[in-house]
């Protein structure tokens, strides 16, 4: 079957705040995305091995043994998950654990304060748009 | 005593950097409770602003009804300027922790602008100041920077020209290529070379300017100008303060011309991504 344009993509939400799970989840679902909704790590881990996904949504600090850089790390262990994209909404005054996400290889990072919903989903569309690339667009010399 | 003639130039690192005074046992404290609750508050904001920015755009598009344009916007005001107040006191705590950080990745200048613009106008069009862009994409090439906090410079800049300008005035954001850091009348730091590959972001208003006297004061902590204070306008005086800091640990500089009575124009550049990445940044690069 191959994927038709705007073909509904999956994403994971992972998000310990009631209300800003549910902003999140509500906007992401009215701009045609299948969501999945998680407010712990072991939870979000869960629904990772469940079933395929074509982008997370990962707040860093959450209750429990595991946060989003444990999330992040499990992830990026197994073949099948490591190339999905990452997208890591932190607070100002998470600098370390931003820092650190970025190396472990999440793909973009989101000040909850500075970005609008719209905003945030307009880089999700793009992060989708460039990966995986298709190898029909490969240019050969 | 003669006025100065013209417009003057001032540099942004001209002033020696802050002493702090050895902190007292219970200054301490209230600081670390005043930035442990800053950071809390960055939930419910969170929580505020995307409700309503969707509570806009649902009722923005159903409702003709001229009041509720006008509440919808008075809370889309005040959510803003909440947000930049609870940043402002967050970047300060992290200044003073010396833990303040910039990612710097390449990345299109002109896109984080776009998004901040777009959140401006509707506040330039209710003062009635007219807010206008330009540039040339394809001239510009990726710049090395962490867009979110470049957002909060541009933010910056351009809420000053906007609050500074009275009904009937402009402000114009250009960005464009330039082969310097600074020109030559703006000292840079020794060691630093002038010449280079950079982008040269301006932001131009025709507001109340700033007298001679004070325009030395602009880039300190808390500094704010006589008909500042005086005016209804809000602010904390740090606003300036911040974007200095965060340009110069992108590696670019920051500086303004003005004119009291007449207008200011504020600069900052940013250096251009090198084609190819190197060295750690070549890890991330798949
Ligand atoms: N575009 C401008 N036109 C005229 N005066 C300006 C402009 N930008 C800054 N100033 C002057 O410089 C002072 C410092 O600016 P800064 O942005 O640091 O603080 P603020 O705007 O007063 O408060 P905030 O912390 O909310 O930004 C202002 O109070 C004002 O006197
Ligand atoms: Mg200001």
């Amino acid at each position: 079957m191959t994927p038709l344009l705007g073909a509904q993509k999956r994403v994971l939400v992972v998000e310990d705040e009631e209300a800003l799970l549910s902003t999140l989840c509500d906007e992401l679902e009215e701009s045609g995305f299948t969501v999945e909704p998680a407010v712990t790590g072991e939870e979000a881990l869960r629904k990772i091995r469940e079933k395929p996904l074509d982008g997370i949504i990962l707040d860093l600090l959450l209750p429990g043994g595991m946060d989003g850089l444990g999330v992040l790390a499990q992830l990026k262990e197994s073949e099948q998950t490591k190339d999905i994209p990452v997208v890591i909404l932190s607070n100002i005054g998470d600098d370390e654990k931003v820092r650190e996400a970025l190396d472990q290889g999440a793909d973009a990072y989101f000040v909850k304060t500075r970005y609008s919903l719209e905003d945030l989903i307009e880089r999700l569309r793009l992060l989708f748009q460039q990966k995986p690339a298709p190898p029909a667009q490969r240019i050969s010399p | 005593m003669t006025p100065t003639p013209g417009s003057t130039t001032t540099r942004a690192t001209d002033e020696p950097p802050p002493t702090a005074a050895p902190p007292e046992a219970d200054s301490v404290s209230s600081e670390k409770f005043v930035t442990l609750t800053a950071h809390e508050m960055q939930v419910p904001i969170s929580v505020l602003s995307w409700n309503m920015g969707r509570l806009n755009r649902v009722l923005g598009t159903v409702s003709e009804r001229p009041d509720v344009r006008r509440i919808l916007d008075r809370l889309l005001e005040a959510n803003v300027r909440l947000t930049t107040l609870v940043e402002d006191l967050l970047n300060l705590a992290k200044l003073h922790e010396g833990a303040f950080r910039v990612y710097l990745r390449p990345i299109q200048l002109t896109e984080v602008a776009r998004r901040c613009l777009k959140t401006l106008e509707r506040e330039a069009e209710r003062r009635g100041v007219v807010l206008t862009w330009s540039w040339d994409q394809a001239q510009i090439p990726l710049t090395r920077g962490d867009p979110n906090r470049l957002s909060e410079v541009i933010t910056n800049l351009v809420s000053n020209g906007v609050k500074y300008t009275p009904r009937g005035g402009r402000v114009a954001i250009s960005i464009r290529s330039s082969s310097e850091l600074a020109p030559p009348t703006v000292p840079i730091p020794a060691g630093k070379t002038r010449t280079g590959k950079y982008l040269l972001v301006s932001v131009e208003d025709t507001g109340m300017g700033i007298p001679n006297d004070e325009q030395p004061k602009v880039f300190q902590q808390f500094f704010r100008g006589r008909k500042a204070f005086a005016s209804a306008e809000g602010g904390t005086g740090l606003g300036l303060y911040l974007v200095r800091r965060m340009v110069e640990q992108h590696g670019g500089a920051v500086w303004f011309v003005s004119r009291e009575g007449y207008g200011s124009t504020f600069f900052f550049t940013l250096p251009v991504a090198e084609p190819y990445p190197e060295g750690a940044e070549a890890t991330k690069s798949a």
